[in-house]
């Protein structure tokens, strides 16, 4: 059952890849679309602005370079780009000097609003975010689990997908995810359990 | 805080956390050029001329005519014929001149970008530091200011 999806108008995604496919820069209504929302993602799994930052532009970059031969299958677009998002956040947590293989900046173009410094923005998600210890303490462990468990846990728990929509992201069987979903929350009650008990 | 319960609390909590992103979707990078790229082809502009500098320092102020370097260099310089508009003499001169200039080009456009801020009058400029292309940009730096030396000091 779709729950975050559910309100997606795939009808409309379908006409807006079409549209895509004969003019390129209609891309910027999937950027703006889901630009905060892959962001916001990735930054909570990586905490650190700078990476988040990288893995969101290859996110869309790679998206977009790939839209000309993208073949609809009647799944969100945003699965899609969960799909990109948890492969690149993978070659981050495997490789843990991530470099974007592609990276130069793209101007305001596509986003013509006036907006704050984006270094106001940095500080402001670092406070908020990156520096609370509750949070650094619930990452560090959610990222001593498995690949699997991890991905699976951060789109339930983070991104409030259900069993089916993270099966569809993840290319699993519904079955798989529900058990690791379980058996992550399990380890991380040890993990937190034997900080604590470290702690003290 | 290892009741399941409250993880699963902690992480919703986290979910549900506002991260506000309009400036940095606004500055996000995407590429007009391939770092990987422009290294690589950095890195088959530079083969000749740095050779061919090697060369000349080798033979002239260490005595030593080493195989590969003294033969780009010989081929330049002994091999080539008199004349100066010879089109071989052009060749030479795109690839001893041009090479490290295009690569120097290349691999600028590739780690630099410029972006200027209409509303609050700002002109920012970033440097990716990718370190293969930060260092073909100095080798081939370094192998213009020895050619411009050079002309310098034999004008």
């Amino acid at each position: 059952m779709y729950y975050v999806l559910k309100n997606v108008d795939l009808q409309e995604e379908k006409m807006l890849i079409q549209k895509i496919k004969n003019q390129p820069q209609n891309f910027a209504v999937v950027y703006d679309q889901h630009f905060n929302r892959i962001f916001a993602y990735v930054i909570k799994r990586t905490l650190d602005y700078q990476i988040a930052k990288d893995i969101s532009s290859e996110v869309f970059l790679k998206a977009f370079l790939s839209l000309q031969k993208f073949k609809w299958d009647g799944k969100p677009l945003i699965v899609w780009l969960y799909a990109i998002a948890q492969n690149e956040i993978r070659l981050f947590f495997r490789k843990k000097s991530y470099s974007p293989e592609y990276l130069t900046e793209h101007a305001a173009a596509w986003s013509g609003a006036s907006i704050p410094s984006a270094e106001e923005e940095r500080i402001q998600i670092e406070n908020n975010l990156i520096k609370s210890e509750k949070i650094k303490s619930i990452v560090a462990a959610l990222n001593q689990l498995n690949e699997i468990q991890r991905e699976c846990v951060a789109l339930h728990y983070l991104e409030n997908f259900t069993h089916k929509e993270i099966a569809e992201i993840l290319s699993l069987k519904v079955g798989t995810v529900k058990s690791h979903i379980h058996r992550g929350i399990k380890n991380l009650k040890i993990i937190l359990q034997s900080k604590n008990n470290f702690n003290g | 805080m290892a009741n399941q319960k409250d993880i699963e609390k902690e992480l919703k909590d986290l979910g549900n956390m506002e991260v506000s992103s309009e400036a940095t979707q606004a500055l996000i990078k995407i590429p007009v050029l391939k770092a990987r790229t422009s290294s690589r082809i950095g890195l088959v502009l530079i083969i000749f001329p740095f050779l061919f500098v090697m060369g000349a320092i080798l033979k002239h102020y260490l005595g030593i005519d080493n195989n590969i370097t003294g033969f780009v260099y010989n081929w330049v310089v002994e091999d080539a014929p008199d004349d100066d508009s010879n089109f071989f003499s052009w060749v030479i001169r795109f690839f001893l001149l041009g090479g490290p200039l295009i690569l120097v080009a290349l691999n600028l456009l590739a780690i630099l970008h410029v972006q200027w801020l209409k509303d609050q009058k700002q002109l920012i400029l970033t440097f990716n530091l990718k370190r293969w292309n930060i260092l073909l940009i100095f080798i081939g730096a370094a192998i213009l200011f020895v050619f411009f030396l050079y002309a310098l000091i034999e004008g």
